[in-house]
């Protein structure tokens, strides 16, 4: 017998197999797999983390002046990132504008993305002349460049807080829509769409049941990156001076009253700084793990 | 060909005509246009004879008509601090602006395109892991920081450049290698991945199954094919940098649009401001339809459609 | 004979998001000189990643030759350097895809492409390179081959970006030709024009031809031998009368059952039940096991090699009919 079977050892070798595990335990063990995506993730929840939490931790009252101690270099005085040119605590300052950056980008994203999303639906789903009507409106806007709309948006809506978050909505819906109604586009295309047709669906149910779980990827995907863009758009806005006033700290705003201590206080224009390129980074890197991971199950 | 060329220019005319509209409309987004040409401090009285002299108490329809039938003669009204052309204020200072993108985006693809290709081609070498971080580094960095930061080292540190102005040719480098930064991080990245969808298409295996060399398969075969889409975000990329020339040129203190606007929306001067964003929204029109015109020149399928 | 390829014991690893797998476990099989090899088997038996790894296509960084060795014309080309293989690719030995509708450069012309080998393999000028194209597209029956030579893919037909794809092949005279299954996208009635000039091509020159196919019928009309192939492995190799008339493998006669023949017309046609299984999830002993209708306990462990009269087989039901013992390979 031994002399028939002429056995090749290719076989000795068990395959990989894979267990299946659930969704969303795959989903993780994937990120942590993945060392730039994990990156990104735990630089947003520490971000998220001193948004919400910053305030408790803050070694001085980010407000208070101390007109004794201005601009005093990073791990002198008892203050780990140095003071600024009202003596006020920089380290306290950029935890403080955390949560206004963070707060800004959530905020703006989830409005303009639900606009933009229910625009984006409607016309993509009815085509005819609201189709035609808002991608007229889709071109002009984007025919402005975004910060330069955002900055003159807020210089007519005003400075402060709530303009800028507005400014941002009016300037930042377009991309929204025009992502969403070519994406309704597609899956209108698609054969399952066809069958729901064919088989008498309604038009209400059809775009409910079929066309906006089918969403859900592409503006998750969207919505993650422009957070990042948004951010970065305030923060040139309140740079310029416009945007989010003093003494309520921001990133861009900081930036911008350290532009005139260039010349004897460098920790007040790089400090901010790299706080918002941390986040940018952070975002964007999560983000372009998010399309990957996405796309891929799609 | 000519039927494509006629049905984008008549959709780059309808853009231009609807930018004017939104012009006109965006300075009427607080409400009353009046207030936003005054200073916060005018007297009630003034208020109303400015609202009269600039006809801003007429039906909207009228002010609308007015303004298009102005606008396209080029008038965007006077300047209300230099009583000067808004329009020829914002043309005087757009020859720095052009030198500034142009050279960012000539500097930019010399140096993108090449990285770009040869990520691909050393794909997951040190080199690419490298090129690939730098970039996505470079996406994240704003660029009115890091021109900040530019000024602080080569500038203020160093000496080696002037902080800001268009005084001499030395001046022109921090502020063009700014903008290029953020643009080139856009190519390099695009170009490669590009590529790399190339690279997998079944047509570059008939190539290399011919014998030709993964080198020139690279210079070109794939980047004749990955060109037309790169094209495109290169010509997109100029409306970028364009948005990135603003704000670079008030970082510099360089005296183009950019600056022009800025300074224009700190003095509550309007018709600049208005005049400036139009002339921004058409050249952005003008670059995608010729974007768009070169593109289907390199694509020949699109060509013979 | 002589052998103009000689692949043994050949095995590749392709690296995926979720660890490796083995596309090729072990494949050996000798194309002889003029002769026609047809290999047959459903999609991802490996018949594609057999030709790709023979002609050193496989994706880079993914992928790799783990073991074996291919043999062409008495060289061993296995780990040949990139350099030294792309001078036997489109000039020794060379391939015809599946999908002529992708498979040419859209935004070059025929004529440029079909220049390409030329230019690599030979020192001809460039007049003389398009004299070379237009007579072989003649000789692949493309009329007006000079206006084609300035036009794009897809101004032609999928039928006629084949027979260009044949020409690119065969330009530089190959002594072996792949053709991977070249007739699948194509039309019914374009398929049995591609396959004439398949014969053709093999009756006019000695080029040895690896076919790569799922229709049967098509290699009962081109090949001389088949090799069947399932779960990159062979498990049946016969010359193209003994498989038809007496095939052994359950496998085989499994996919001569599945082939509508015109005496049976009335009948409902044969399949073979389930499908084949993803590289990481096969089962343990013969793989074939879990959609074998004679499948029996010996199964769970991996079959024999055995070989026969006039065939080669892996399976357990033949094990003990060997010929006169092991030929020691």
């Amino acid at each position: 017998m031994t002399n028939v079977i002429q056995e090749s050892d290719n076989e000795a070798k068990p395959l990989p197999v894979l267990s299946r595990k659930s969704h969303l335990m795959s989903f993780f063990s994937d990120l942590i797999r993945n060392k730039t995506g994990f990156t990104g993730f735990i630089i947003v929840c520490l971000l998220i983390l001193i948004g919400i939490f910053g305030f408790l931790i803050t070694p001085y009252n980010p407000m208070q002046t101390y007109m004794t101690q201005k601009l005093l270099p990073p791990l002198t005085g008892g203050h780990l990132l140095g003071t600024d040119q009202l003596g006020r605590d920089v380290l306290s300052r950029v935890i403080v504008g955390t949560r206004v950056s963070l707060t800004i980008g959530v905020v703006t994203v989830i409005i303009a993305g639900a606009i933009g999303t229910v625009i984006g639906v409607l016309a993509g789903f009815f085509r005819g002349w609201l189709d035609i009507i808002l991608m007229r409106i889709v071109d002009v806007q984007l025919s402005f460049p975004f910060v330069l709309l955002v900055l003159v948006v807020n210089a007519i809506l005003g400075s402060g807080l709530k303009n800028i978050i507005l400014s941002l909505i009016i300037a930042g819906w377009v991309v929204f829509a025009r992502v969403v109604r070519s994406e309704v586009l597609a899956i209108r295309e698609k054969e399952f769409i066809s069958a729901c047709v064919a088989t008498g669906v309604s038009k209400w149910g059809i775009m409910v049941k079929h066309i906006l779980p089918n969403l859900f990827t592409p503006i998750i995907i969207l919505a993650s990156l422009q957070v990042a863009n948004f951010i970065i758009a305030e923060a040139a806005v309140s740079f310029l001076g416009f945007g989010v006033q003093p003494p309520q700290p921001a990133w861009g705003n900081m930036l911008n009253e350290g532009k005139d201590y260039i010349f004897n206080a460098w920790w007040l224009i790089t400090i901010p700084g790299i706080a918002i390129v941390i986040t940018a980074l952070g975002i964007n890197l999560f983000g372009d793990w998010l399309r990957d991971e996405l796309d891929h199950d799609l | 060909m000519s039927e494509f060329v006629i049905k984008r220019f008549v959709q780059t005319i309808i853009v231009i005509f609807l930018a004017l509209t939104g012009v006109f409309f965006l300075v009427r987004l607080s409400g009353d246009p009046t207030l936003l040409f005054l200073p916060p401090d005018a007297p009630k009285g003034q208020i109303e004879v400015f609202r009269h002299t600039l006809g801003f108490d007429r039906p909207m329809y009228v002010q609308y008509i007015d303004f298009i039938s102005h606008a396209i003669h080029g008038d965007f009204g006077d300047s209300l601090v230099t009583k000067e052309s808004a329009l020829g204020m914002i043309l005087s200072s757009f020859p720095a602006t052009l030198q500034l993108a142009l050279s960012a985006f000539v500097l930019s693809l010399v140096v993108a395109i090449p990285i770009g290709v040869f990520s691909a081609y050393k794909r997951d070498t040190l080199f690419d892991k490298l090129g690939v971080g730098l970039t996505v580094l470079g996406q994240a960095i704003p660029s009115f920081w890091l021109g900040l930061l530019f000024i602080y080292f080569f500038a203020v540190k160093l000496h080696w450049f002037p902080t800001g102005g268009r005084t001499t040719p030395i001046s022109m480098v921090l502020p063009t290698v700014t903008l290029a930064i953020y643009s080139m991080a856009r190519i390099v990245r695009f170009t490669r991945s590009k590529m790399l969808d190339v690279l997998k298409k079944d047509y570059i295996r008939t190539i290399r199954a011919a014998g030709v060399s993964t080198f020139e398969i690279l210079t070109k075969y794939a980047l004749k094919n990955a060109l037309l889409p790169i094209i495109t975000l290169i010509a997109l990329d100029l409306g970028v940098l364009l948005e990135g020339a603003v704000i670079t040129e008030i970082v510099f203190s360089w005296p183009g649009v950019g600056m022009q606007i800025m300074n224009a929306l700190m003095d509550r001067d309007f018709p600049v401001v208005m005049a400036g964003i139009f002339l921004i929204s058409l050249i952005y029109s003008v670059i995608n339809f010729a974007a768009d015109l070169l593109y289907s020149a390199v694509n020949p399928q699109i060509r013979l459609k | 004979m002589k052998n103009i390829l000689d692949v043994s014991n050949l095995e590749v690893e392709f690296q995926t998001r979720r660890g490796s797998v083995r596309p090729l476990r072990g494949v050996s099989f000798q194309v002889h000189e003029g002769e026609t090899l047809g290999i047959v088997g459903e999609s991802g038996c490996g018949k594609s990643v057999t030709s790709l790894a023979v002609m050193g296509l496989l994706p880079r960084g993914k992928s790799e030759i783990s073991r074996g060795q291919v043999l062409f014309e008495g060289q061993n080309i296995t780990h040949l350097k990139e350099r030294d293989k792309r001078k036997l690719r489109g000039n020794k030995m060379s391939m015809i895809f599946q999908e002529p509708m992708t498979s040419l450069n859209p935004v070059f012309t025929i004529g440029d492409q079909l220049s390409q080998p030329l230019k690599k393999h030979t020192r001809l000028g460039n007049k003389e390179i398009m004299v070379k194209i237009i007579e072989m597209l003649k000789l692949v029956g493309i009329p007006r081959p000079d206006q084609i030579v300035q036009q794009y893919p897809h101004q032609l037909s999928g039928g006629m970006r084949q027979r260009v794809m044949i020409c690119l092949a065969i330009i530089c005279k190959p002594d072996l030709l792949i053709a991977d299954e070249p007739t699948t996208a194509l039309d019914v009635t374009i398929q049995a024009q591609i396959i004439n000039l398949l014969k053709k091509i093999k009756h006019e020159t000695n080029m040895s031809i690896i076919f790569i196919t799922h229709d049967l019928g098509v290699v009962a009309e081109i090949c001389d031998r088949v090799i069947v192939m399932y779960t990159g492995q062979i498990v049946e190799e016969a010359d193209v009368r003994t498989f038809f008339n007496h095939p052994k493998h359950p496998y085989s006669k499994g996919l001569l059952a599945s082939m509508p023949k015109e005496d049976e017309r009335k009948q409902p046609l044969m399949t073979i039940r389930g499908h084949v299984p993803s590289l990481n999830e096969l089962p343990s002993g013969c793989t074939f096991s879990n959609r074998c209708p004679m499948a029996f306990a010996k199964c769970h462990v991996a079959p024999p090699t055995v070989h026969l009269k006039e065939q080669m087989c892996r399976c357990w039901l033949y094990a003990d009919e060997q010929e006169g013992g092991s030929d020691g390979k």
